[in-house]
């Protein structure tokens, strides 16, 4: 499917910072209309041109290479594949490269191009499947602290030791814990991406994923869900440890958690990607398209290590032998 | 490169302004004391060198004057090295008081007879308590640059000498030494002291430049918990038992101590 204008007949994208559909030819808001088509997995509806190059194995939505189109791949977004939830994007492509900027703007031995304009202008927006597991989880632990206390009577050093049994068990509900359902989004920034505020989820609505690119989840939910608990599991831990308090050392004897699966939905989450490819490695970078959170690392030319490097010697040398030649001078 | 001057704008201008500030006062300086004048006819300031116990040849005594007699205009002090083999004076005291009175007795002094001077005296005969002993007599506004302290770590040198050694190179160190100290346009550090803070902080700039990380982890343990809190059915602490332990604190006690006319200066014996 595509979105057209009812106004001028062009293809209508969801717009971020005005937060609906926005005609960017005639600039008519909510004059969208859905078309659908009956090879839409092959072809572009609006020029008819092949999409089989930019359609890959899991891809729900697209831009036609031809005339620029964004095409929503019914068959990708619809029965098994339809989403419950949606998250649109609140962060628009121009906010997200000044985002970069101002992330990495000050990184001075990036290479050349790193955050041109010609460069940056690729950042593509990106619908990236996640499951959101809701679990019940019931923790029994138990462990030992140590308080220690020393004091000193006339020669000699004391050294107390108290040791507690400590005994926790604790109940605790976990909503909408996220996993990325795609294969091409690398786990740790995913992670790191996180957390996006759920006030903004939506039910799923195609009209949100015009102008942007997407995929369908690429594994299911019960193949993910060992990852969930994995994420539970360090939580829980980080709670526990948050309510022993006043101890010298602990030492965890034991720690047994259940959790199990009330619900699971399939949503739609929205990531800002710019690749940049310096000496045949590909560094990406992800903005989080509705808090702007960013995530990357960024390539070092060593070129410019060794210029700036230098210079910064060079300067320092010169400042020091410098002020040397002064202060023989006035002393 | 248009960033690249961007970026090192400040420094830049930072290192123009310091040099032009710098280099016209250190030359105006530099003309300033050598056009001062020596203003004492009493000494002959050409004798720099007097090696009675002719531990250095000819041409060793003519090339250490030569460097001394510049270090004397550097310096704005006269400068002369005793050598002496004198078993009359074996005891550090008695080379003390022979370079003190070498001064006094041959109206030393640069600016004036009595003024900036420095009298090394090295005796090379071994006293009573078997040591040879040197000693190193300051005089005039010498004193303010090269102290007691300076003028026995100058001598530290000395340690380099044995019986049998050449002491040309070892005096010529010494009156580098003196130069280093006691020159009117001394720098209070030296330029591998500049070099290496320069190296230091330009590898401290480079590896923090270099470090990036892929970003901050901002999940919590409350992030996905339903109201923000977990429930505790049973939270708590029950003491068990208690250790204590004992050592013996080892004390040890030590104390110390330590302790000025118009000659001042260092010895030395070796």
């Amino acid at each position: 499917m595509i979105f057209k204008c009812k106004n001028c007949g062009g293809n209508i994208v969801y717009n971020p910072e005005k937060g609906t559909m926005c005609c960017p030819h005639c600039d008519g808001l909510d004059t969208d209309e859905k078309i659908t088509g009956e090879d839409t997995m092959h072809t572009c509806i609006s020029c008819g041109a092949p999409l089989e190059n930019v359609i890959l194995e899991h891809t729900s939505a697209t831009k036609c290479p031809n005339c620029g189109t964004y095409v929503v791949l019914d068959e990708r977004v619809q029965g098994t594949y339809e989403p419950q939830l949606i998250l649109p994007f609140r962060i628009s492509k121009n906010k997200a490269i000044d985002l970069l900027k101002s992330e990495f703007g000050k990184r001075v031995f990036t290479p050349a191009g790193f955050l041109s304009n010609a460069s940056v202008s690729k950042i593509e927006g990106t619908y990236v499947p996640f499951f959101m597991y809701d679990y019940d989880t019931s923790t029994e632990y138990q462990g030992t602290g140590t308080k220690v206390r020393h004091w000193t009577s006339g020669d000699y050093e004391y050294t107390e030791t108290s040791y507690y049994d400590i005994h926790r068990s604790m109940d605790a509900t976990f909503d909408k814990v996220p996993v990325d359902a795609s294969d091409y989004m690398e786990d740790q920034y995913m992670d790191l991406l996180e957390p996006y505020a759920y006030e903004g989820l939506e039910q799923f609505q195609e009209k949100y994923m015009s102008g942007f690119f997407g995929e369908k989840y690429n594994r299911s939910e019960e193949e993910l869900a060992p990852r969930a608990v994995e994420k539970i599991k360090t939580a829980i831990e980080s709670l526990i440890g948050e309510s022993i308090t006043g101890y010298t050392t602990v030492t965890k004897k034991s720690m047994d958690a259940n959790a199990s699966k009330k619900k699971v939905d399939y949503a739609l989450l929205p990531v800002w990607e710019y690749v940049f490819r310096y000496k045949n490695v590909n560094y990406k970078f992800h903005v989080n398209g509705q808090t702007g959170k960013v995530v990357g690392k960024t390539p070092v030319a060593k070129d410019k290590v060794v210029l700036y490097g230098t210079t910064v010697f060079g300067l320092i040398t010169l400042i020091g032998a410098m002020i040397r030649l002064l202060l023989a001078a006035v002393m | 490169m248009k960033s690249y001057f961007k970026y090192f704008k400040i420094p830049f201008i930072i290192a123009i302004v310091i040099t032009v500030i710098a280099i016209p006062l250190y030359l105006k300086k530099k003309a300033d004391f050598m056009a001062s004048e020596r203003n004492n006819s009493s000494w002959d300031n050409t004798v720099t060198v007097i090696d009675a116990a002719d531990k250095m040849t000819d041409e060793e005594e003519q090339v250490l004057g030569e460097q001394i007699r510049v270090i004397e205009d550097k310096c704005q002090s006269d400068i002369v090295f005793v050598i002496l083999n004198d078993p009359a004076n074996g005891y550090l005291d008695s080379v003390r008081r022979l370079a003190d009175s070498f001064s006094e007795d041959n109206h030393m002094g640069y600016d004036y007879p009595g003024g900036s001077a420095i009298v090394f005296v090295d005796n090379w005969s071994r006293g009573g308590d078997g040591g040879i002993h040197s000693w190193m007599s300051t005089t005039g506004n010498i004193r303010d640059r090269i102290d007691n302290d300076d003028a026995t770590e100058v001598l530290n040198v000395l340690d380099e000498l044995s019986d049998d050694d050449d002491p040309y190179y070892v005096y010529s160190k010494l009156a580098a030494s003196i130069e280093k100290r006691g020159s009117l346009l001394r720098a209070p550090y030296s330029v591998g002291a500049v070099l290496i803070v320069s190296l230091i902080i330009s590898v401290i700039y480079i590896i923090l430049n270099w470090h990036s990380k892929l970003g901050d982890v901002t999940v919590t343990s409350g992030t996905y918990l339903e109201g923000k809190t977990a429930k505790f059915r049973v939270k708590t602490d029950t003491f068990n038992h208690k250790t204590v332990t004992s050592h013996k604190i080892e004390r040890s006690s030590g104390g110390g101590g330590g302790g000025g006319g118009s000659h001042g200066g260092g010895g030395h014996s070796r």
